[in-house]
């Protein structure tokens, strides 16, 4: 495998890892999201009934 | 292209496919441990009505539970929003804190019936356990 060669298949997994990264990183994050949200949805509802409790 | 070099290529894939794994799985891994914390509290806010509701606890001492409750439900509201913004710190604070108020939860019911305790310490060990198991490799 000459030098050239080399040269562009590294810069092609650069190029993929770039890729990959991107899509790795939006996905995760709109899973990450979606998974915090959900937990927070419950918190939200033991405090809410935590509160109403020490209310009424 | 040879197959030599596409093994080279895929190589390099490979190993840019596992660094880009590797550094979103822990918040993943965090993100989901708040969720399972949410229900965990969830759950202890549930038994410790149902403890009330039969009689084996009194009024007073599940009102003494109730701010315990609010902490960690706040810090693990805390916890879930600081992943999705990687706040690394405020991770770390907030599973800190959840054990120190647990702790303080605990203590709240030594005075309670060893029966009642044991039904209780389920709920609250399952917090616990989720924390702890999550600390790994965050809090350090």
């Amino acid at each position: 495998m000459t030098a050239a060669e080399i040269q562009i298949a590294v810069q092609a997994a650069s190029y993929l890892f770039s890729l990959a990264a991107q899509h790795a990183d939006a996905q995760t994050a709109a899973e990450l999201r979606e998974i915090s949200a959900r937990a927070v949805a419950i918190t939200d509802r033991v405090i809410a009934r935590e509160q109403a409790r020490t209310k009424g | 292209m040879t197959p030599r070099r596409s093994r080279v290529v895929v190589l390099l894939l490979v190993c840019a496919l596992a660094s880009a794994c590797a550094t979103t799985s822990g918040l993943k891994r965090v993100a989901l441990a708040a969720e399972g914390i949410a229900q965990g509290l969830e759950t202890l806010q549930l038994t410790a009505d149902a403890l009330e509701a039969s009689g084996s606890i009194t009024k007073a001492q599940r009102d003494a539970l109730s701010p315990y409750i609010i902490q960690l439900a706040q810090a693990d509201k805390a916890l879930a929003l600081a992943v999705v913004s990687n706040d690394a710190g405020t991770v770390r604070g907030q599973i800190v804190a959840m054990l120190g108020v647990l702790d303080q939860a605990v203590a709240t019911t030594k005075a309670w019936t060893p029966e009642t305790r044991a039904k209780i310490a389920l709920a609250l060990e399952v917090v616990r356990a989720t924390l702890l198991v999550v600390s790994v490799g965050v809090t350090s």
